[in-house]
């Protein structure tokens, strides 16, 4: 497999404590290594580029800022969709995070770093040559919208689009429109009421609870029920604009798979920059505060539509179907998946006695892949062969000088707590191994197993809170296993003490790193194998 | 035709897979058209001649075992590891929680039936291992024949390949592909346990013959384990143990039957944590990630 490897300087902040130029010596005996000085500047997206065009690459890796970069800045995902159009598969393009978690994590100790930098982008390669390529559906958008709650912001965000010839399903389980509380705001537009009121596009499904939401972005299906009936709309966006009230946000996240906060409000990608954007495509966001300014809804309701707009105005869309997938040789049926599945996306195909995924409801959360007992299934993205490998590589063989911490960092919250201890500058101890994984739920007991095999002392899983994991019954699952994995550690004479289980932010707290820094501390203070 | 030459030896094992193989009855006859059994525990030969394929009953738990496992390497092309001790370590390989100077005092002194025991020590015993090992650890092995026992028809079918110049095939899927029991409740796509309490076999008033017995409430090893057994024990009423070792995408077995019920079994932890080892591992123990207790010699297993 020919790999295009990037280096990033990232300005010189890498550069400071990570010697880049040797890593690139390094590896320019096996692959082709390149180093640019930042990979969100023209200069150095045109490099990649001008390299991919003229090799044919079957993977790019590239080391330097962290995968989270990509996705929850704005526009940030331009050099990755870049490289998807020169050619390259998604799952063939991965991040080597040298940056927030390296050189912003260990300044003061360059040597180790650049050999830690190392690992880390061993390990990226490893996961593109095991990665299947993901298949791209192709949707024509459907030009309807889904407003998921009647309130004001939704009236404005709803004329918008009726201006756009959109049609409009407004839904609200009360049975009336709500109104800004301040009587002065509600009269200053009481017009738009009337518009969308009067517009032959507008439909109002008041008194509707929404049972059921699948299909692609650009093409869901709403499965709702009234007291005139049960129903099905098909809408090409979604719209969710009652989102102050906890238990609402409560009932519809399994059915948009949108993350929320720990305060139990649905989360945008980036509060400042991203606000109406959520991690599902064609699913966006608008903030319900009565008590706020008219002029910030009307500000965010016309944002929103926009991005509506943009997004079902394409004529197809590509959506990614990240979807685990079945070794049909090996699956016997049992229906492991099926219980374990959050999503309604398994089931046991009669005939053929083996298990069948619903790609328009597989979230790729990983939970079956881990509850397979036959190793039936598996995720494109992170397979099990690479996370199995990636382990023995974090290792770096059984005789360490000192002992090495291994952390899985769920990509809802751990992998991002470990980001921001790098960005805010809080250190950590440099054998703290990190390996981003899906979910809590993905974490397999084997994977377990193979950590304390290679020589890791202590283990730290850091998922999301109880209440907020983004795929709902993952850190369920986590839990349910986690007891009896301890009780597999301790048959080997493994003390169970040096597996932890943690969260990831709470509130202000980096609760991830203080759980891996003091399990380091203990067990350099004598505890451990 | 010449017939293939054979010959099969048992190292730590209990002798049941060579009962298994004469469990063919008459078919032993059809066997031995095209197989020449040159030398055998049951014909009690135990000088090993060149032979095409060698058998090997048991797992590797003392210096004669590898030694006898060696020759036989050496004098056979073809080498297949007959039933679950010599594919997996088996049920021997549960000494491996426990360090060596543990098992023999245990046997020798500290059993209830002994009064004044004493650890045999003579250098005409061979040396006992510190831990079991499956064939595999000391010798390339060919093909691999699990079960404990193997079915017969399953043993003749390997050899009536190899004679044939075929590839034996092992079926890859897990027991419930072959069980037959309904699981309507594990194909409801709910999150819901599928039982209220996880009870023993025999804590069950009436076992239901046709109905899923993790559906039942009692656990079975059947989901993570290899299916090719036809499910002798689950006609007979009775869970699976996990005999035929994991299946083959699978790292191993004990980890696996954990993934798979801790969500679908309530407080399926209990029953797992009593005996974890001897739910999950009670076969595979040597094979398994971490096959040895790595504290030996002290801990609660002390």
């Amino acid at each position: 497999m020919k790999i295009g490897l990037f280096f990033s300087r990232s300005g010189g902040i890498t550069d400071k404590v990570v010697d880049i130029d040797y890593l690139a010596r390094h590896f320019s005996q096996e692959h082709d290594a390149i180093v640019v000085d930042d990979f969100f500047k023209p200069e150095g997206i045109k490099t990649i580029l001008d390299q991919v065009r003229t090799n044919p690459y079957d993977a790019v890796v590239l080391a330097g800022d962290s995968p989270m970069n990509y996705s929850n800045r704005k526009s940030a995902d331009f050099v990755v969709n870049q490289l998807e159009a020169a050619g390259i598969n998604i799952n063939k393009i991965n991040f080597a995070n040298i940056k927030e978690q390296v050189a912003l994590a260990h300044p003061g100790q360059p040597q180790k770093a650049t050999e830690k930098a190392r690992i880390l982008v061993e390990v990226a390669i490893e996961k593109v040559r095991n990665s299947r390529p993901v298949k791209t559906r192709k949707i024509a958008p459907h030009p309807a919208v889904a407003l998921i709650g009647a309130t004001p912001g939704a009236m404005l965000a709803a004329q918008r689009l009726l201006e756009r010839d959109f049609k409009v399903y407004i839904i609200d389980t009360a049975d009336n429109l709500r109104e800004f509380r301040n009587k002065g705001y509600q009269d200053e537009i009481a017009s738009v009421y009337t518009y969308v009121k009067m517009n032959p596009f507008t439909s109002f499904m008041p008194g509707t609870q929404i049972d059921d939401i699948y299909g692609y972005p650009g093409r869901f299906t709403l499965h709702v029920s009234s007291k005139n009936g049960p129903e099905d709309i098909t809408v090409g966006s979604i719209i969710l604009a009652n989102t102050a009230d906890p238990e609402v946000t409560q009932y519809l996240r399994p059915l948009v798979h949108v993350d929320i906060n720990d305060a139990g409000f649905f989360k945008p990608v980036n509060p400042d920059t991203l606000q109406v954007f959520t991690n599902e495509k064609g699913i966006f966001l608008l903030p319900d505060d009565e008590e706020k300014e008219i002029s910030y809804i009307v500000a965010l309701s016309d944002s929103v539509a926009f991005a509506v707009t943009s997004f079902l105005e394409k004529r197809e869309i590509s959506y990614r179907i990240q979807v685990s997938e079945i070794n049909e040789d090996l699956c016997s049926g049992c229906g492991a998946c099926v219980k374990t599945c959050m999503f309604k996306a398994s089931s046991i195909d009669p005939l053929k006695n083996i298990s069948v995924i619903d790609e328009q409801r597989c979230k790729g959360c990983g939970n079956c892949v881990t509850s397979c007992p036959t190793g039936a299934r598996d995720l494109l993205t992170y397979p099990q062969k690479y996370l199995t490998k990636a382990i023995e590589l974090l290792a770096g063989g059984m005789e360490q000088a000192e002992p090495r911490i291994l952390a899985f960092l769920c990509e809802g919250c751990g992998y991002q707590a470990l980001d921001l201890a790098g960005v805010t500058g809080i250190e950590y101890d440099i054998n703290v191994m990190p390996l981003g994984i899906r979910c809590g739920g993905n974490i397999d007991t084997q994977l377990i197993l193979e950590a304390y095999h290679h020589g890791f002392k202590g283990i730290v899983i850091c998922k999301c809170g109880d209440t907020d994991c983004r795929n709902i019954v993952g850190n369920t699952d986590l839990d349910r296993r986690a007891n009896l994995f301890r009780e597999i550690l301790r048959s080997r004479g493994i003390d169970s003490e040096n597996l932890r289980i943690v969260e990831g932010i709470r509130g202000k707290e980096n609760i991830c790193v203080q759980s891996v820094q003091a399990l380091c501390e203990e067990i350099k203070n004598g505890g451990g194998n | 035709m010449a017939k293939t030459t054979a010959a099969s030896v048992w190292l730590q094992g209990c002798s049941g897979c060579h009962i298994s193989l004469l469990d063919l009855n008459e078919e032993l006859l059809d066997l031995l058209e095209v197989v020449d059994l040159k030398a055998s525990p049951i014909q009690d030969i135990k000088e090993i001649p060149e032979v095409t394929v060698g058998i090997i009953e048991g797992c590797v738990s003392n210096s004669h075992n590898i030694e006898v496992l060696k020759s036989i390497r050496e004098k056979s092309k073809i080498l297949v590891a007959l039933g679950t001790c010599a594919c997996f370590g088996g049920i021997a390989g549960i000494r491996n929680l426990y360090s060596k100077a543990e098992v023999l005092n245990c046997a020798y002194q500290d059993s209830p039936s002994t009064a004044e025991g004493k650890v045999p020590a003579s250098n005409s015993i061979p040396a006992f291992l510190e831990d079991v090992n499956p064939i595999h650890n000391y010798v390339a092995v060919d093909y691999y024949i699990p079960g404990c026992p193997p079915l017969p028809s399953m043993i003749k079918e390997v050899l009536m390949a190899l004679v044939n110049g075929a590839e034996p095939v092992m079926p890859k899927k897990s027991l419930c592909d072959e069980c037959g029991r309904s699981h309507a409740e594990m194909l409801a796509p709910k999150r819901e346990f599928i039982t209220d309490s996880v009870v023993s076999v025999m804590e069950l008033e009436n076992i239901d013959p046709d109905k899923c017995f993790l559906e039942q409430g009692v656990l079975c090893m059947g989901p993570a384990t290899r299916e090719g057994c036809h499910a002798r024990c689950l006609k007979g009423n009775m869970p699976c143990r996990g005999c035929m070792g994991p299946t083959p995408g699978a790292l191993e077995q004990g980890a696996k039957i954990v993934n798979a019920l801790a969500s679908v079994l309530p407080a399926g932890g209990l029953m797992f944590m009593e005996d974890i080892v001897g739910t999950g591992y009670r076969y595979s123990l040597p094979v398994s990630i971490v096959p040895t207790n790595i504290k030996k010699g002290g801990g609660r297993n002390g």
